[in-house]
This record gives C-alpha cells, sequence and structure tokens, in this order.
C-alpha cells in the first residue's frame, strides 16, 4: 500500500472562473500528501488542449491512479475514464473530487481551500486503496432480438427493432398473431397502417409458433432462451429480450366473446349499450374511452340507425382524442355518467340501471350488452421464466425507470407497458418503440461491465443467502462450490448486499469499507 | 398531434416529392432542436446507439419546461417525472457524442432526407450552415396565456396563480404559500382545464394537466395536512391507473372533488379569490372563498411554432401543432422527426418516449433500414 | 466540529451539486462522502463517523419510491435505526444523526438539510468522542 502512487489534477477551474482560490495552492497541498507522486495544476481539463495536457501530465507522473479535482464527477465521468486509458491506467483509477461545486462555488475562499484540501485528501486516502476492478466490455454475440408476444404489440416492436438493422424472432404462444380489434384506430387509415404492419413485418422477421418460453439464462448480448415448441425444447442466443404481451382491447360481450362493430351489426343489434369495465377491468377504472367511442361511431356507419350509449364515470381521452368525444356526440352516440356500479336486470340482461349524478336512477334498455375492460394477459409464466416480479394485476412490473423505461430488473430483457394513456394504436407504437430503443442501445452501445460490483470472498462466505435475498438484480447465486458469487452482467454495484453480510464477506470494489473508513478519518481529523 | 376530424389523407407520404430521395451516405449527425425532455432524451438515445447529434436551444439554458418543475414528493416519490430535466441535462453534458449550442434559432432548412443543411443564427446574429442527415424537431409547447381568460382573475389577484408559478416556488424553495400573505393555505382550490376543452382557445385536452394537479394536492397536503383542498374538474384523466385520485381523496379529510367548471373567480371578502361554480348534480351556484387558487393551464402550441414550422417546412395540424404523418414522430417533411409536445400536448414521460421513438427513426433513415 | 453527510450520487449528491451550481452558501462544517447508492451504508460507517468524533451525521438520498437501485434507500433507513439504538446505549443524543429524502433538483433541500444538522451539532455541542479520537 506504501508503494501506491497517485497523481492529482487540478483543473485551472477547480475554484471556478473568478478563482475563489488559488489552483496552485490546492495542488502544492496535495503533493504533501502521503503517497502522491506528483500534482499540479491543468488547463482546463474538458478541452481539447486541457484533455492532452491531462493525459501527458498522468503519463509522466508514472502513477497507476489518479484524482482530478475539478467539477461535477456526473459530467465528467466519461471524460476521466478517457483521459485514464489514453494515459495507460484502468479507465477505473480516476477518481474525481467536485471541488468547484463543493466548495469554491458554495464557501467563502477561505473555508473553500480548506475544505478543497479535505475533498483532495479524502480522494487521495481512497485511492490509496484502489485496486483494479473486475471489468470487461459487453460484446453481444448476438445482434437478434426474440419479441414475445402474441399481437400487434409484438408486431410493432418487431418492426421498430428491424428498422434498427437488427434481427428478430418473433415467438408467438400460437399458431397465429391475435388480430387486433378494430376499434384501436381512429381512423381506416390507422387500421391500413397496422394491418400491413400485421403482414408486412413477420415477413422481414423469423416467425417462430407454438413457443412456451421455459426460462433464459446468459448475459446481455449472449442471452440464452430455452423454449419448448411443437418439435420439443431448444435453446436460442439472442441479444436481447422484448417482452410484449398483449392487452385485452376488445369490446367484449356478457360472455366474454369479443365483439366489433360489424359483428354488433351482425348479430342484428338496434340498440348497444358499453358499460365501463369498473374494478373488475385492468383500469380499474369505469371510463368511456376512445376505443368505445371508435367502437360507435363505425357502429353507426355501419348502420345509422343503431343506437349506441357509453356509460362511464369519466370520459378518458387524453389530448386529441377531445375531437373524437365531440365526433360522437355529434353524430348522435350518447354518453352517460354513472356514479357505482351499474346493475344489470333481465335474463338475458336487457336492461340496465344505474345512478346519473344529473339524471338520478335511470334505466336503459338494449339489445346488446358490451363491457370496455383492459386486461392484460397474466404473466405469471413470463415472470417466471425471466425471473421478473408482478404487480397484483398479474402485469409484469417494469422497474418503472423514468430514465430507462421499457427496463426491467434482469439486464438485457424488455417489458411493454400498457395500461397507459388513450391504449390506442399511438400508444401501442410509443410502448414498442421505447422497448424497441433500449434493446438497440444496449445491443449498438458500448457497455462496460464491472467496475464499482460486489465480489464475494468465497473463503469467508457461509452461504447464508442474505446478499442473493437483497439484491433487486438477482446479481448474487450460489455457485458450483456452494458459496454466493456475484454475477459480473448483472450486479449494478449499489452496494446493497454488503453491509448485510453477516461473514463481511463482500467487497465493493471502488467503494470498499476501508476506503470509506478512510475517507472518514480524514474529515474528522484533519484540524479545522 | 392529429386533428382527428381532418386527419391528412392516406396516400401523402407516397408523394415522389424531389427532397424525399436519400442520398448515397447520409451524413451521420442528426439536429435536435429544443432541449427539453424530448430533445434530451432523443439525444441520449441517438448516443447510445452510435449516432452523434447537435443539440440546439434557443435559451440560455438546457432543459425546457421540464426544468422549470419542481419535484413534487414530501415523504415519497410521487413520480412527477419534474427530476427528469435535471438528470438529463448531466447526462447530455457527459456524453462525449452530443454537441450543444445555447442561445440559437432556427432559420432554414434545406435539402432532401439524409442531406440536410440546417441554418441557424446564434444571437451576435452569427450564421451557421449545419450539415445533418437528419433532424428532430423538439421545441415543446407553452402554456396558455390565463390572462386571455379574464373571468378567472389572473393577474387581478395575487393568489389566482397558475400550475407552473406554482411549481417554480416548489423548485426554488420548496415551498406552497399564499402570495399575498406568504402564509401556509387553509383552503385551496385546483381548477382545471384553464384552456382547455375550450372552443375559444384550445379545443382539446392537454393530456398532462389532471396528473400533474393531482401530485400539486398530494404535495400541498403532504406540506400542510391541514389544508382543505377542492379540486374542480371536467373528467378525471390519469395516465396510469395505478394513480387513483379518487381513491386518494376519499382516504383524506378534506379533500373533496368537484365535477365542475367554474364561471368566474372574483375577489370576495378579504381580497379573498371566491370561485362561483356549479356543483354537479345541483342546480344552485355556490360561491365559496379560498386562500388560493391554482389554474391547471393547457398546453398550447409556442408562439414561433408557426415561423418555426415554415423555416422547417413542415406542415401544422388544425391546433397549430407540428403535423405529423404516417405515425406520431414522422413530420410532414421526409428527415424531419417530430418529438414532445411540439406535436401535441402530453406528459413529460410520453415527451421522453417520443425522442427515444423520434431517434429511432432518424436512426432508420441514416442506416438505410426504412 | 465536523458534521459527515452520506450522501447517495443520484439523490443526495446531485441535489447538492445543484444547490452549489446556485451558488447556495453551505456551513463549512458539512463534508460529504459519496455512495453509490444508500444501500451500499452500514451501520458501522454510521457509528465509525462518531466513533472518529463528528458531531453529526446525516444520511441522504432518494425519496421513497425513487431509489435507482429500487429500496437503497428503505435498506438505509433500517441502518440508520439501529446506529440510533446503539448511540442511545452510549449515551448520544439521536439527534445527532438523521436520514433526509430528496430529489435530484431540490437544491433547497439539500442546504436546508445542511444548515439544520449544523444547528444541531452546534446546539448539542461537539461530540462526546471527539477529544478521544
Amino acid at each position: 500500500m506504501s508503494q501506491a502512487k497517485v497523481a492529482v489534477i487540478i483543473c485551472s477551474w477547480a475554484a471556478g472562473e473568478d478563482m475563489v482560490f488559488d489552483p496552485k495552492a490546492l495542488a502544492d497541498h496535495a503533493a504533501a500528501l502521503p503517497g502522491v507522486a506528483r500534482a499540479g495544476v491543468v488547463h482546463r481539463i474538458c478541452t481539447e488542449p486541457g484533455e492532452e495536457e491531462a493525459v501527458a501530465f498522468l503519463k509522466e507522473s508514472g502513477a497507476d491512479r489518479s484524482v482530478v479535482a475539478a467539477c461535477s464527477p456526473r459530467t465528467k465521468g466519461a471524460l476521466h475514464a478517457r483521459i485514464a486509458e489514453r494515459a495507460g491506467l484502468d479507465r477505473f483509477a480516476i477518481e474525481a473530487v467536485d471541488v468547484r461545486e463543493g466548495a469554491a462555488y458554495v464557501h467563502a475562499p477561505g473555508p473553500a481551500l480548506e475544505k478543497a484540501k479535505t475533498s483532495v485528501a479524502m480522494a487521495v486516502e481512497k485511492m490509496m486503496l484502489w485496486a483494479p476492478p473486475p471489468q470487461r466490455i459487453l460484446e453481444p454475440s448476438s445482434r437478434r432480438v426474440a419479441v414475445v408476444g402474441d399481437g400487434l404489440s409484438a408486431v410493432l416492436a418487431a418492426r421498430e427493432l428491424l428498422d434498427q438493422g437488427l434481427e428478430v424472432d418473433m415467438l408467438l404462444s400460437e399458431e397465429h398473431l391475435w388480430k387486433p380489434p378494430r376499434c384501436l384506430f381512429i381512423d381506416d387509415s390507422e387500421a391500413g397502417r397496422a394491418m400491413r404492419a400485421m403482414a408486412s413485418v413477420p415477413e422481414r422477421a423469423r416467425v417462430l409458433r407454438s413457443r412456451a418460453v421455459r426460462c433464459c439464462d446468459g448475459e446481455p448480448g449472449r442471452l440464452e432462451l430455452v423454449t419448448e415448441g411443437p418439435g420439443g425444447p431448444s435453446v436460442e442466443t439472442y441479444g436481447a429480450v422484448v417482452l410484449a404481451p398483449e392487452p385485452d382491447l376488445e369490446l367484449r360481450d356478457l360472455r366474454g366473446e369479443a365483439v366489433s362493430a360489424a359483428d354488433a351489426q351482425g348479430r342484428g343489434a338496434r340498440s348497444v349499450i358499453v358499460l365501463p369495465g369498473g374494478k373488475s377491468s385492468g383500469t380499474g377504472c369505469s371510463c368511456i374511452t376512445p376505443r368505445g367511442m371508435v367502437f360507435a361511431l363505425e357502429a353507426l356507419r355501419l348502420y345509422p340507425d343503431m343506437r349506441l350509449s357509453l356509460l362511464g364515470r369519466e370520459v378518458r381521452a387524453l389530448g386529441g382524442m377531445e375531437s373524437l368525444q365531440r365526433q360522437a356526440q355529434s353524430a348522435g352516440v350518447m354518453f352517460y355518467r354513472l356514479d357505482g356500479e351499474p346493475v344489470l336486470e333481465g335474463s338475458p340482461p336487457s336492461k340496465v340501471s344505474f345512478l346519473d349524478p344529473l339524471l338520478g336512477r335511470t334505466e336503459l334498455e338494449a339489445d346488446l350488452f358490451l363491457v370496455d375492460s383492459v386486461s392484460v394477459p397474466r404473466a405469471e409464466r413470463l415472470a417466471r421464466a425471466f425471473g421478473l416480479p408482478q404487480d397484483e394485476k398479474g402485469e409484469l412490473l417494469s422497474i418503472e425507470s423514468r430514465l430507462r423505461p421499457g427496463e426491467t430488473v434482469r439486464a438485457g430483457v424488455f417489458a411493454c407497458r400498457h395500461r397507459v394513456g388513450n391504449m390506442v394504436l399511438e400508444d401501442l407504437e410509443r410502448e414498442a418503440a421505447t422497448v424497441a430503443a433500449r434493446a438497440g442501445e444496449l445491443l449498438r452501445g458500448e457497455t462496460v461491465l464491472g467496475g464499482m460490483v460486489a465480489e464475494v470472498d468465497q473463503e469467508r462466505c457461509s452461504a447464508c443467502l442474505s446478499c442473493v435475498r437483497i439484491c433487486p438484480y438477482s446479481a448474487p447465486r450460489i455457485g458450483a462450490r456452494g458459496k454466493a458469487e456475484v454475477l459480473l452482467e448483472r450486479c449494478q454495484g449499489c452496494g446493497a448486499c454488503a453491509p448485510l453480510c453477516p461473514s463481511q464477506a463482500i467487497k465493493m470494489h471502488l467503494c470498499s469499507d476501508a476506503q470509506l473508513d478512510a475517507q472518514i478519518g480524514i474529515v474528522t481529523r484533519r484540524p479545522s | 398531434m392529429r386533428a382527428l376530424d381532418r386527419a391528412a389523407p392516406e396516400g401523402q407520404a407516397a408523394t415522389l416529392d424531389p427532397r424525399s430521395t436519400v442520398r448515397t451516405v447520409p451524413v451521420r449527425k442528426v439536429a435536435i432542436i429544443g432541449s427539453g425532455v424530448a430533445g434530451l432524451t432523443a439525444a441520449l438515445s441517438l448516443a447510445e446507439r452510435g449516432v452523434p447529434s447537435l443539440v440546439l436551444e434557443r435559451e440560455r439554458s438546457l432543459g425546457g419546461l421540464c426544468a422549470q418543475l419542481g419535484c413534487k414528493g414530501v415523504d415519497r416519490c410521487v413520480r412527477c417525472d419534474s427530476c427528469l430535466a435535471r438528470d438529463k441535462v448531466d447526462m447530455v453534458k457527459a456524453s462525449p457524442s452530443i454537441e450543444r449550442r445555447r442561445g440559437v434559432e432556427v432559420v432554414s432548412l434545406e435539402g432532401g432526407a439524409g442531406d440536410l443543411r440546417l441554418l441557424v443564427q446564434g444571437s451576435s446574429s452569427h450564421r451557421e450552415v449545419l450539415q445533418v442527415g437528419a433532424v428532430i424537431c423538439a421545441t415543446g409547447a407553452e402554456p396558455f396565456d390565463p390572462s386571455l381568460e379574464r373571468r378567472l382573475g389572473h393577474g387581478e389577484m395575487r393568489d389566482v396563480v397558475t400550475s407552473l408559478e406554482l411549481e417554480r416556488s416548489l423548485a426554488s424553495s420548496g415551498s406552497i404559500l399564499v402570495p399575498s400573505t406568504g402564509m401556509a393555505p387553509s383552503t385551496l382550490a385546483f381548477v382545471q382545464c384553464v384552456g382547455s376543452r375550450d372552443a375559444r382557445f384550445a379545443p382539446y385536452c392537454s393530456a398532462y394537466c389532471c396528473k400533474s394537479s393531482f401530485k400539486l394536492a398530494q404535495a400541498v397536503r403532504a406540506k400542510h395536512p391541514s389544508c382543505r383542498i377542492s379540486f374542480l374538474f371536467m373528467d378525471l384523466r390519469l395516465h396510469d391507473p395505478r394513480e387513483n385520485i379518487r381513491l386518494w381523496a376519499s382516504g383524506q379529510e378534506g379533500v373533496e372533488l368537484v365535477r365542475s367548471r367554474p364561471s368566474e373567480i372574483c375577489a370576495g371578502e378579504g381580497g379573498k379569490p371566491t370561485v362561483r361554480f356549479a356543483a354537479e348534480g345541483d342546480a344552485a351556484l355556490e360561491e365559496r372563498a379560498f386562500d388560493m387558487v391554482v389554474l391547471a393551464l393547457a398546453l398550447v402550441p409556442s408562439p414561433g411554432a408557426k415561423d418555426l414550422a415554415r423555416s422547417l417546412g413542415v406542415g401544422l395540424d388544425d391546433f397549430g401543432f407540428m403535423r405529423s404523418q404516417g405515425d406520431a414522430w414522422t413530420s410532414t417533411r421526409p428527415g424531419v422527426f417530430l418529438a414532445g409536445s411540439c406535436s401535441g400536448p402530453k406528459d413529460i414521460v410520453a415527451s421522453a418516449k417520443d425522442g427515444s421513438a423520434a431517434a429511432t427513426r432518424a436512426l432508420a433513415l441514416l442506416e438505410g433500414f426504412r | 466540529m465536523k458534521v459527515i453527510g452520506f450522501v447517495c450520487e443520484h439523490g443526495g449528491a446531485a441535489a447538492f451539486t445543484l444547490a452549489g451550481e446556485r451558488r447556495f452558501p453551505l456551513p463549512s462544517e458539512v463534508t460529504l462522502i459519496a455512495l453509490p447508492c444508500l444501500g451500499r451504508l452500514g451501520a458501522v460507517h454510521i457509528l465509525r463517523a462518531f466513533r472518529e468524533g463528528a458531531a453529526a451525521v446525516f444520511v441522504a438520498g432518494c425519496l421513497e419510491g425513487n431509489c435507482h437501485h429500487l429500496y437503497g434507500n428503505l435498506e438505509a433507513g433500517k441502518r440508520v435505526e439501529q446506529a440510533r439504538r446503539i448511540l442511545a446505549q452510549v449515551g448520544m443524543d439521536g439527534r445527532r444523526l438523521e436520514i433526509f429524502h430528496l430529489s435530484s433538483d431540490q437544491a433547497w433541500k439539500a442546504r436546508e438539510m445542511a444548515e439544520e444538522m449544523v444547528r444541531r451539532a452546534r446546539e448539542l455541542g461537539p461530540s462526546p468522542l471527539e477529544a478521544r479520537a
């Protein structure tokens, strides 16, 4: 440890443009710290000449690790890694200290310099204890993506992937793709666009029918999908997997049969009432939806004398769908608000009674009752196969990452969310575009695995499973030797496992207990 | 945003347009106009797929409208997404393949898809031609000007504030206080659909406001648990069925949901904003004073949208938003894509997802996969 | 007198950085130690800080429901409680330790937290362990 040599770079703007303190004073202080091979001011490292100077500085220092005192590491992380690599250091061998926002901008000049000195000293101590972490570049062995789903969502996702030059396998659980309900499409042009996609996209992909996914192993870029089909089980390697379970967006009659506007006409129905899905539906709310309105307009087009009524608590037509509501109302579709649950009467039901806030207790008669409820197929099998959690309604629980929507807790596996927005074609397209973008970013970008990751000391491990239980990413697992080991490709470096290990067997690279202790020591021992 | 009653006729995309021919080797760079959540997401999505981009921002700082919003989580995150702008700005700054220019405006766009020349002008009238393969328009939308709706008293009463003003207060100091007294509000009203669903102004739903006001209401209650809230709305349009305002309100003492569009807000006793409204199912008019009233503003096309559309050679729809064609992210001009609320009002999450979708289309164009 | 703040990279550190960008003055007694996620924090680190003489310690991370790694912030809450119990056993005032939750754009909250902890430290006086450290 006493052999470690740290090079300290102070950026000329570390003290801000107005030089709250002299960066040279900081450099001089750093130079005198134990373990520091060389400390100096480099002019504006985030510029091209500055970067060159920093690289040269590191090379000449003979150090194998470095501290950079400048501005926020959040925006300079990639720059620092590049400087380290160009200077022949490990890309993780560089620790950034924000002395600008952390000291220069927030303290008076004297205390600012003192704080900067403390911060640099903390970073030097930390780097004295640094060791190269496990790391490798993710090299996808396949640019083929598996799309698991049976309907339009899967087709849309496949198209987005194909348009990025990726290869696609569509895995259907049945022989054929499910036909999307007509009520998803606001007009004929949308319907045409969707149906063309349904026909043409599978031609560009490889379609595997009647396939059940059993499990998925491997790492992102090299996922091994075990599926079972009519010909028996098979294993295929994919770069990524997209899960697009198809939501059920049909309007269904009371027996559960899907009914389109054409079907309603075919059954000779003269009056149709669309009831909201209510508590039992996937949306959990009793709304009149754009799909109900599209159905009604389509029905009127086919049979202008048909009487159509839509019941719901809210008219849930977001954004431009407002004009759909006006269109429907002008065409003579009746909109009724209801409070509470509607009650059907008659066997078979011929009447519905409900409480309308304005009209009071209301009764309506109809030949045909349809229910507009959204349900997402229960995804237990998929959840089990991929190790993903589900919510109480059975939909796959995404990690709700707003920074990276579409991601799941399983790296390389992306999932569509459906119960959002208007749930018409545009929403399905948007969701498909999102997950496909995530898959594309994984397969076309450069991902560095490792760095700040956990590693289990096999000698100390007592196989208590504490780490296995706490990890949100299922990164630790019990290996062949009966001890825990952390999968590099899954570990995200959050460190939640380390404090929980009763055998203190887990080391967090780049943020070890020894490093934290050393930093605490520097803060409290420095004379104020 | 699609004007549903007057959708573009099918087949327009197939019209032979000399500008639509892609040159043999498209310029491998995308210009992104606007640095809001949509534009930043598009830039990041392209960068992660190996395509460099240039983000052009008219204002002095990045982040767009979202950057002005404040976190509405008090004891827990309410998923308001206002931190997205901050996080994405940092990510964009960290990315070596994303260039940024602030204080620039678009003058004109020439060329065909794959080979475009975007003329921009900086603050010192210095003009520059940018050679790019595709353009993503992510210029966003603006909040409706409440002074156009005089009946609601914004500008006349200090304590009638817009949701954006409340957001700014949250962002800068985390406080929700009655402007004229500086005290905590004991009664507060949210008035939804100001400008929205209104034939005079924005005859559409602005999509973000029910969700946003719900979260503002949660923030108010978390900070001032005894503040009585009245939420005046037309329809409750929350995006995520897991977010249930009725459930929340029923579990709170002193929060009421009233389906009503107020006719007027005037200064009542003590200058307090007094809202006149008719509650659903009730013939009688109510006049109720509140310490504070928050107006949820419509999102309308920015004043510069028309000129920008002309400069870019893209069409506008009947509401004045950028017209999409084929799908929601393709404009009427080949090579120019749309993301975020410039094509129609939407919430932050949808704007971000738009950015990824537009990025894919730009990439597909540059690489010839479409 | 030292006040140590353990901050997570996503929520806490980002908010302090924003406070810095906005030039909010911060008390110089506060020094931050950055963690990848609050889940990294063990009670042992908190106690170490006190053992080394810190007058107050705070832990600042993401709001519940917004942890980048799902629930590291909640785990940290448990560690803080464990540490607080031990502090009580050794006769140290529990107010010297606090956990805060904030989002990356809440610069005002970062500042308020820092000022609050320094105020508490001043009120409670130097740590009884400072002389021994």
